[in-house]
């Protein structure tokens, strides 16, 4: 009885408390405050001031100064919109400094966060859109960009420079040197930031970063040169949170936050992000003739990343924006009394209600008298008060080491033949911690809902070598395991050019192994949590080719394609690495195809290109956990078999009307979709059971969600021969979908329904979210001082009319009712109001 | 330059039109449909009863508007669903009262579900609200037929207008029960209410202890009451659905005596409920509950071996009679074995001590017992001297050490004649 089955799951389901539904690959950032696919534009501008812009972590860097005028006004004016070039996940895109690839293995995006507020070096960059030839790497279907931190390449000179916005940080102070290359052949660049704000745009949001680069690098002789680089972003933020339509219009705050609460007085954030992951750099520059070049990395990052959240045992949900703390969840009627005092004190924006009403946790600790018996298995007992309420810290701390080698050669003038290899051994630690008792003596660490299934006590444990285990505040409990990925990769390239044609075919061979390595024996997954999980070996190859045709200098056409298999990622393929081993079932390869076709003129005064692509991702791994509130655990959707369809098109124009006005337009338009009927399988963190297993998902030609796929901008630029220039732009966004729900595009879920109820489409049509606007602004102006010293100012706007209505995206909640939909309604994102940017800076 | 315009113009337009042209279908799942045939009125759904139960084992439907609904806890896993042609109880497998409500429009999956009959009511058995109920919309409420109590008289073996919304206008509650509540919220009973018309039809009102109303005073007047009609065996019955319901404040046809204004009776089995203290002055003999025939009140100094010596306030809350046109006080009273007489007493300065307070003695107004647990009522008390506000009462105990009565005190009330 399959639909039997399925009852079961969607009552589960049904009573679910979604806490936050994102990736469950990024285990670490399990609470991550967007869905992925709104929390990461692929492929966004590093702009002074935008590099950290909200919560943002995955940002790829790409700098204005991009020669492509389409990838220049798309990457500054469509960010806040959370547009992404070509639809394309950030795992698209691969972000390097000095040849070493920077994404992360376990889930193959670039965290931006980690060198964030080193503007000054990482402005020193090459980027490329799309296919592409480099001697760099391979590269992925979405583009690469190589930051060069290489000494002596850094611009002689000390920059200062003071901000001031509105955004995530409100100040940022920073100070850059390079001595360029000395006599004694040694080259100094450093570089230091420090960013700061007690609020940010949203309520509760704070920011304290510091950063720091250094690197150095000796020539030799003129054959080799050696550098080392190191650099680091420690930054602790307070989060935000993304909620429901019904919790921003009774707050009357779009950007309401549901994270921090009073305590004692003052702002506290329940979700705090703290990251250190400094990363360190040698590197080998060998100039072996006229005609070849070597060059090697080896490198080391470490560090941590601590996200915290509430943690709760028998207890009500502390969440002020959850389902059953709002107005609506009294909406039956014999309820509107209850009803109408609870949305009073919304509309009031009353702190105990809206926000984390710290005190009660307290007191709710503080007589929780309890005493625990066979403590760490043992015959005693400790009497103290049990905490209800706990801030725990899900920590993610990782391992890397590596080293890069590529070369190039001219096999003869018009002619180069490249390549590589990069090995990498990477290892992330995962573990939660106790951040903070709030006022109790100790939490006990085992699975309550466990507990309340299961007779053996041992079943609830998360550790059944030190059960009943009382945790303090630094201890780890919960889960504790490694993922471990070894990667070995070898790429080739050759390119050439001629009179009528530029070329280039490139090829790439990976093999990719990763295994988790627990050190809990969880009492429910014995046989599977503790030590090594068998190790999944990928082979992967790529080939890739392009050409340009040169109608004349001024007219080409250009070509490119790719085919590559990528191995899933890690993230994706453990259906709930928290408690056991088990990866998806029938874990594949992904398929990428993808090619593009450009129209290129370059005229002094006239600068267009159009481009039409097309590209397929095939076999993709996809999941996504959230927290149920009723199981007290984390519930798994992984589906198998996704295929997505990104193709549409790209027009960037530019023209000169005078010596000093341009005229300048972006516009994309898209189909990004999904084109398969994947198959789901739901898991929960805590039981034995498969919910579901292979459940086909109809899900041909829904949008994938979170983003514009249609996207415009036109502009004016104005540059003063006086040193000064004056931008605006008008851009307009639409077709942009909620990320949808793939159980409720199951067969079984429809069951009891016939075509003609209206639950059928309530529950299945994918919600498109109105199309909106905004204008962008920059000016700035700089003086020169005794030919010497340089000052200057920018100010960037964004959002100058203060549009605060734009729902740049939000997702279908995975906890559904399939009787009334609208019981759990969708999670939407707001672009920011009107902020700044404001930064004057001295250089000499 | 305009041949580039043209270009670019061509792969522009090209490009637009092959996306747009793209814009695809969404997926959708499987679902199926519903034949026309395959869909039943209400009234055919009744017709299929013939003296057995049948479980319905086809793909049909039954579309409707719930007519009533679990929210004011009257009806318990029971919802009415009405549609053009009639109506019929649903029996639910789970509780709805957070899921359908009154005119939410719902289709009714008939598989799975049983057509039956219990007491002579035409039911549909079985109902799971997951499976059996499909919401189709909501806002849509039934209109109640108006008919008379006589339309309602049984005719055969299935009263007319069975599970049907109806009104009945110009009624009254008989005067025997208007001053009641709709029913026993305490002891959570069922209980029956007869209402009049102006020809002397009368029908009965059944109402659940657990509804939301049940311990609400029935309302007084005359007028119009809409409600669902059940039957239980050859008894035809109106269930209400909520009190918004009625409107029975008009002149009655027929006055009746004045309901009390105050109503202790013990049944909530407190002696403190309602703002009412004791005090002992001296020992320790307390006031209490007895519960042989109904909850009282009740006292004795006799321990079961021995009397001991005491003096025991039982004081009443405080009352403004300063609006009362003839305030009376009546309660009933028992009492076995030899001692002082209880006494009634009243103030209209009570200090919160019965001992440092100056009280009136109106024992004699009252009727009392005439011993061996013989219950009488003190008939009514004259309270006239105390229109006033802050009146309280008190019943004042006296032990002795060989001797002492046991009192008992009920039905305490106060009314405006």
């Amino acid at each position: 009885m399959k639909s039997g089955k399925y009852i079961l799951v969607s009552s589960i389901l049904v009573s679910t408390g979604l806490f936050a539904q994102t990736d469950s690959t990024s285990i670490n950032e399990i609470d991550s405050v967007f869905d992925e696919n709104i929390n990461t534009p692929a492929f966004t501008v590093s702009l002074d001031g935008i590099d950290d812009a909200g919560q943002d972590q995955s940002v790829s860097g790409l700098l204005q100064s991009s020669r492509d005028v389409y990838t220049r006004i798309a990457g500054y004016n469509f960010s806040a919109a959370r547009f992404r070039i070509r639809g394309y996940g950030s795992e698209n895109f691969t972000v390097m400094m000095n040849g070493v690839t920077l994404n992360n293995p376990e889930g193959g995006r670039a965290v931006w966060a980690y060198w964030g507020g080193l503007n000054d070096i990482t402005r020193y960059q090459e980027v490329r859109n799309g296919i592409n030839a480099t001697f760099h790497t391979f590269g992925g279907v979405g583009g690469f960009s190589n930051i060069n931190a290489r000494a002596s390449e850094i611009r002689k000179g000390t920059k200062v420079s003071y901000a001031l916005a509105n955004r995530s940080y409100s100040q940022r102070f920073m100070v850059t040197h390079s001595t360029g290359m000395m006599d004694n052949g040694v080259s100094i660049a450093l570089s230091a930031s420090g960013r700061y704000s007690n609020e940010g745009y949203v309520d509760g949001t704070f920011y304290r970063g510091a950063s720091y680069f250094l690197s150095i690098e000796k020539k030799l002789n003129e054959k080799h040169s050696l550098g080392f680089v190191a650099y680091g972003a420690p930054t602790v933020q307070g989060r935000r949170s993304i909620s429901t339509e019904e919790a921003y219009s009774l707050t009357g705050n779009n950007y309401y936050n549901s994270y921090w609460g009073y305590q004692d007085g003052k702002k506290r954030n329940s979700r705090v992000r703290n990251n250190n992951k400094p990363r360190v750099m040698l590197n080998h520059y060998f100039i072996l003739n006229e005609k070849t070049k070597i060059n090697t990395s080896a490198y080391y990052s470490f560090g941590k990343t601590g996200n915290t959240r509430l943690n709760w045992y028998s207890a009500n949900d502390p969440r002020p924006d959850y389902y059953k703390n709002l107005p609506s969840y009294l909406g039956n009627p014999g309820q509107e009394a209850e009803m109408e005092a609870l949305t009073a004190l919304w509309q009031s924006n009353t702190p105990t209600t809206t926000q984390v009403d710290w005190d009660q946790m307290y007191f709710a600790n503080g007589k929780n008298l309890y005493t625990q018996e066979k403590v760490n298995g043992s015959g005693s007992s400790v009497t103290g008060n049990r905490a209800k309420y706990i801030v725990e810290n899900v920590r993610k701390d990782i391992s890397d080491y590596g080293l890069t080698s590529t070369a190039s050669h001219q096999l003869k003038e018009n002619m180069v033949l490249s390549g590589g290899v990069n090995l990498s051994k990477y290892k992330s630690k995962n573990f939660k911690v106790v951040d903070d008792l709030l006022g109790a003596d100790f939490w006990v660490d085992i699975d309550q809902f466990a507990e309340r299934d299961f007779a053996d006590e041992l079943t609830a444990q998360s550790d059944i070598n030190n059960p009943n285990n009382l945790v303090k505040v630094g201890d780890k409990f919960g889960y504790n395991y490694d993922i471990n990925i070894d990667t070995y990769n070898g790429f080739g390239q050759i390119e050439g050019t001629s009179k009528k044609v530029d070329w280039f075919a490139g090829f790439s061979l990976t093999s990719t192994t990763f295994w988790r390595t627990g050190y809990m024996q969880n009492g429910l997954f014995s046989e599977n949590s503790l030590g090594d999980s068998k190790k999944n070996n990928f082979f992967n190859y790529g080939i890739k080719g392009g050409l340009v045709y040169k109608i004349t200098g001024r007219h080409l056409i250009r070509l490119n394609g790719a085919y590559m298999t990528r191995a899933p990622f890690s993230r994706t393929a453990f259906i709930s690495p928290r408690t056991r081993d088990e990866v998806v079932s029938n874990l594949k390869s992904e398929k990428i195809m993808s090619g593009d076709i450009s129209y290129i003129v370059r005229y002094p005064k006239v600068k267009t290109r159009v481009t039409a692509f097309y590209t397929t991702i095939k076999d993709k791994t996809w999941s996504r956990s959230f927290y149920h509130e009723d199981l007290n655990t984390y519930v798994n959707y992984v589906m198998t078999g996704v295929d997505e369809l990104y193709m549409g098109i790209e027009v960037g124009a530019e023209t000169n009307l005078t010596s000093e006005l341009i005229v300048l337009g972006a516009f994309s338009m898209g189909e990004y979709l999904y084109d398969s009927r994947p198959s789901a399988s739901i898991v929960q963190d805590n039981s034995r059971e498969v919910f579901d297993q292979n459940t086909i998902v109809y899900f041909e030609n829904y949008k994938i969600g979170g983003m514009p796929q249609t996207a415009a901008s036109i502009g004016l630029k104005y540059f003063s021969a006086k040193y000064w220039f004056a931008s605006v732009n008008f851009n307009y966004f639409n077709d942009i979908y909620l990320s949808a729900n793939p159980v409720r595009r199951t067969e079984d879920i429809l069951d009891k329904f016939v075509a003609t109820d209206p639950a059928v489409e309530d529950i299945t049509t994918q919600t498109k979210l109105d199309g909106d606007y905004s204008i962008t602004l920059s000016v700035g102006k700089s003086w020169k001082i005794k030919d010497k010293y340089n000052i200057r100012f920018n100010l960037n706007v964004n959002n100058v009319l203060n549009n605060t209505d734009f729902t740049t995206g939000g997702y279908e909640q995975l906890r559904f009712d399939r009787n009334d939909i609208n019981k759990f309604p969708p999670k939407t994102g707001y672009m920011y109001g009107r902020t700044y940017f404001a930064m004057v800076s001295f250089s000499f | 330059m305009k041949q580039i315009k043209i270009v670019l113009g061509v792969i522009l337009l090209a490009a637009i039109v092959l996306i747009s042209g793209c814009n695809k279908e969404f997926d959708s799942p499987p679902v199926a449909t519903l034949p026309a045939g395959n869909i039943i009125t209400i009234d055919s759904l009744r017709n299929i009863y013939t003296f057995f139960d049948s479980t319905f084992v086809d793909d049909i439907s039954v579309y409707g508007v719930i007519s009533a609904d679990e929210v004011s806890g009257n009806l318990y896993k029971t919802i009415y669903v009405q549609d053009g042609t009639n109506a019929i109880l649903l029996k639910l497998t789970a509780s709805s009262s957070n899921t359908f409500f009154m005119g939410d429009s719902v289709r009714i999956s008939l598989k799975g579900t049983a057509i039956a009959m219990f007491k002579n009511m035409i039911q549909l058995d079985n109902v799971d609200p997951e499976i059996n109920l499909i919401k189709q919309g909501n806002g849509s409420q039934v209109q109640p037929k108006v008919v008379t109590i006589a339309d309602l008289a049984l005719n055969g073996l299935y009263a007319p207008y069975q599970a049907q919304l109806i009104q009945i206008n110009d009624v009254e509650f008989v005067c025997n029960d208007v001053c009641n509540t709709y029913s026993d919220a305490i002891n959570q009973s069922d209980q029956n209410r007869t209402l009049i018309d102006t020809l002397g039809n009368s029908i009965i009102v059944r109402t659940s202890g657990f509804s939301s109303f049940a311990g609400t005073n029935l309302q007084q007047g005359k007028g119009s009451f809409v409600a669902v009609v059940s039957q239980y065996n050859s008894t035809v019955q109106l269930t209400m659905r909520q009190l918004g319901d009625l409107s029975l404040t008009g002149t009655r046809k027929t006055a009746c005596a004045s309901c009390p204004f105050y109503n202790k009776n013990w049944e909530d089995n407190s002696l403190i409920s309602g703002g009412w203290t004791t005090q002992n002055v001296v020992g320790t003999t307390s006031w209490e509950t007895g519960s042989i025939g109904g909850i009282y009140a009740q006292i004795s100094n006799y321990n079961g071996s021995t009397n001991a010596v005491s003096e025991s306030w039982y004081v009443s809350p405080s009352f403004d009679l300063s609006t009362s046109v003839n305030p009376v006080l009546a309660f009933r009273n028992a009492y076995k074995f030899t001692g002082a007489p209880l006494q009634l007493m009243v103030t209209t300065n009570y200090t919160g001590d019965a001992t440092t307070t100056v009280w009136s003695d109106i024992t004699s107004s009252a009727a009392w017992s005439g011993g061996n647990f013989a219950w009488v009522s003190s008939g009514n008390i004259s309270l006239s001297a105390y229109q006033q506000a802050g009146v309280r009462f008190a019943f004042k105990y006296i032990g002795g050490a060989t001797n002492g009565s046991t009192w008992e005190i009920d039905d305490f009330t106060l009314t405006d004649i």
